[in-house]
């Protein structure tokens, strides 16, 4: 991974020895910085100042530090939110002014990973959106020559920010906040007013490589006594101290990739843990299922109908492994939806029979037995499945489903007859229909639709 | 030869106040359709789509024409086969070997003979570059494993002193953490030979490319339905009848397994 290697380049070169060095810049800049605030209310004088405050030969991540102390000052010095469209070409002068040569392409990366993750929540304005995360690289690459930017540019793509850019960059910015670097949380809590959507995630996408220098950055100043070291500092640094490198590396790695949590929190639904485990449990599990989607969707326009569907299935099924258990089919209630309330089992003996008609069926061919349950109305499924479907049912839509609940109850109720068989009824809650009833056969699942 | 199946159609599409005539050969296999159903599915699409997923839409199409003549005699795995591979292909493609996981991909897929026709064809602009990235990606990927098993051979474990609860808990979650890196990493193509770092950001990027796909792939087989749906009407009905009904029924079939597949998501 290439920008992750750049990123870590310059992390060990601030690790090294010649740390002082971006430390005393960082408290060089926190006190130029400190004058900047009555001075500049203009957007010309600030960006002079950040253009006088920056050395020269300056390396990125020392680049990156006045622009993120710049931040609140900048906020600040423009006070309400009100004024946070004005703010925005100011950031993005410094953010122009900020950046070095090595970041681009880290940035690009990150600010591209945001522009697809814009994209795939598949919002309406998700093409206007990815086009305003596309003008940041522009920025970036006329940055190298060091000009001040079209600000006509960015004043028309900062327009109209996405509500899920915004919650993107809330979510990573208070993700952030966990680092040690005050300014950047500063920063953040600026950034945290929903204004002008994209230029929070555009910073967003720089601060993805900023936010690790910047929280590297106050660690040695923390280990050294620094400026903004407290008491409780001062105590973690002297445990620090004795294994320098080392800790500092690996709280660095750390917060990396908590910071990566976050961004994925985003994405995955229903992701509101904090936990490292709970949250990989949930993106496993999401990523899953989207690859059993892709499946799924590929086996479409079957020909040949139900017996043509099975061995498909079979192959699918195969492929998914331990989750299917063997087992008899056992047939389900017919449970029509027009019968409303009235889902009560046919007699307990027709579906024996039904049962083992099928068993029957299935040893010679899967193909007839499938077309057997579907005639009667009902599918196959692994149980995996079908009880999962049938606790979401149970518990999360009972209320929606009245009046399927009842047979729902009861193949838990009745209970399984031989350890290996289930019986379910399965519903497709947008259709409101049933599609038919669950079991597993010799790991082959299907279902059809009656 | 029935009557849905080889069907040759004139279908009038309207985009944007033009009117389109097309000639559709359709099968009842809509798929592996001709080449302008791609432009039929993108014209009827009024969503606004993303870049990625236009580009996807459209190699995914390229790769569907490569199997053209065969899609007759192919039985209906190898046909789930090679909408699955040109799919992956696509997809992995508009990455450009940017990321390991497409690399990954492209390098597996290269393997075959399929896949490597599909390969070349998808990806003939930038192929060069990329088939040395994946040519590469295994000795990397050899390099990496022996990288890591040095590494643990040499790592010097810590003796676990009086457990505190703490200390024990945070053992038992370190647990947890490393197998479930490790399930994700199986799941991940070609996530076993990253750390932990790159190996989350790997599943960003195949989280929003999967999803991508997914949205694609449904509506291109809704709207695939769609108008297989409408031209069944200009067909023969008395023939064609049965045909069409199996048809629905699997397009509601594939329906309602995806819904199903979303309430087990959701339970999660």
């Amino acid at each position: 991974m290439q920008p992750c290697s750049r990123e870590m380049q310059g992390i060990n070169s601030l690790l090294n020895p010649s740390s002082q060095i971006p430390l005393q810049d960082l408290q060089n800049q926190q006190i130029q910085n400190s004058h900047f605030d009555p001075n500049s209310s203009s957007n010309d004088d600030f960006l002079e100042q950040m253009l006088s405050a920056i050395p020269p030969s300056c390396s990125w991540p020392d680049l990156k530090s006045p622009w993120d102390l710049a931040m609140p000052i900048n906020s600040n010095g423009n006070g309400n939110s009100a004024a946070k469209p004005r703010d925005l070409p100011d950031e993005t002068d410094n953010t122009n002014v900020g950046f070095h040569n090595n970041f681009d392409e880290s940035v690009i990366l990150a600010s591209k990973l945001r522009q697809h993750q814009i994209s795939g929540g598949g919002n309406g304005a998700a093409a206007a959106a990815a086009k305003m995360m596309l003008h940041p690289q522009f920025l970036m690459a006329s940055a190298r020559g060091g000009l001040p930017q079209n600000d006509v540019i960015d004043g028309s793509s900062f327009k109209g920010g996405d509500g899920s850019i915004q919650e993107l960059f809330n979510g990573f910015g208070a993700g952030s906040m966990n680092g040690t670097g005050q300014a950047s949380s500063q920063s953040m809590q600026h950034f945290n007013h929903p204004q002008g959507g994209a230029m929070p995630a555009q910073n967003f996408g720089a601060q993805v490589a900023a936010t690790t220098a910047v929280m590297n950055q106050p660690q040695p100043s923390g280990s050294n006594g620094g400026a903004p070291a407290q008491p409780k500092q001062r105590v973690r640094a002297r445990r620090g101290q004795a294994t320098d490198p080392h800790s500092i590396a690996e709280r660095l790695r750390r917060e990396r990739i908590a910071e990566r949590m976050k961004a994925l929190q985003e994405l995955v639904p229903n992701a509101n843990k904090t936990d490292k485990a709970s949250m990989l449990d949930e993106i496993i599990d999401y990523v899953k299922f989207l690859q059993l989607q892709v499946k799924v969707l590929s086996m479409s326009r079957l020909g040949g109908g139900a017996a043509a569907v099975a061995p498909l299935v079979a192959d699918m099924s195969s492929e998914a492994g331990g989750d299917c258990i063997q087992a008899g089919a056992k047939g389900g209630s017919l449970a029509r939806p027009s019968n409303g309330s009235q889902t009560a089992r046919t007699n307990d003996s027709s579906l024996t029979v039904t049962e083992h008609q099928v068993a029957k069926l299935m040893e010679e061919d899967m193909g007839s037995a499938m077309q057997y349950l579907q005639g009667k109305g009902l599918c196959l499924m692994p149980i995996s499945l079908a009880t999962a479907i049938s606790t979401a049912t149970c518990h999360s839509r009972s209320p929606v489903i009245n009046n399927n609940h009842h047979p729902l109850l009861q193949p838990n109720g009745e209970g399984p007859t031989s350890p290996s068989m289930s019986v379910l009824t399965v519903q497709s809650a947008t259709m409101g229909n049933v599609g038919g009833d669950g079991g597993a056969a010799k790991d082959a699942a299907s279902v059809s639709k009656p | 030869m029935k009557p849905l199946t080889n069907y040759v159609l004139f279908v009038f599409i309207s985009f944007k106040n033009c009117i389109i005539l097309q000639l559709v050969s359709l099968t009842s296999h809509d798929f592996l359709c001709s080449c302008s159903i791609q432009e039929l599915i993108l014209s009827r699409m009024r969503a606004p789509r993303s870049v990625l997923k236009q580009q996807f839409l459209k190699k995914w199409m390229m790769g569907l024409q490569v199997f053209g003549s065969a899609k007759q005699s192919m039985s209906i795995l190898e046909r789930k086969k090679a909408i699955k591979l040109s799919a992956d292909i696509a997809l992995a493609s508009t990455r450009a070997g940017r990321t390991c996981w497409s690399r990954t991909i492209i390098a597996d897929a290269s393997k075959d003979d399929d896949g490597k026709v599909l390969v070349q064809h998808l990806l003939s602009p930038e192929s060069e570059r990329l088939k040395k990235a994946s040519t590469g990606l295994a000795m990397e990927n050899k390099r990496v494993r022996c990288k890591k098993i040095l590494k643990r051979s040499c790592c010097i474990k810590r003796v676990r002193k009086g457990a505190s609860k703490v200390v024990l808990a945070k053992s038992i979650s370190k647990r947890i953490v490393k197998r479930r890196t490790q399930v994700l990493k199986s799941l991940v193509p070609g996530g076993e030979f990253m750390d932990d770092i790159s190996l989350i950001e790997e599943t960003l990027d195949y989280m929003v490319s999967l999803r991508a796909q997914v949205d694609v792939m449904r509506r291109s087989l809704a709207k695939a339905t769609e108008v297989v749906n409408g031209c069944a009407q200009y067909a023969n009905k008395d023939e064609g009848i049965e045909e069409y009904n199996l048809y629905v029924r699997e397009h509601d079939y594939i329906r309602k397994l995806m819904g199903n597949l979303y309430l087990i998501h959701r339970i999660e």
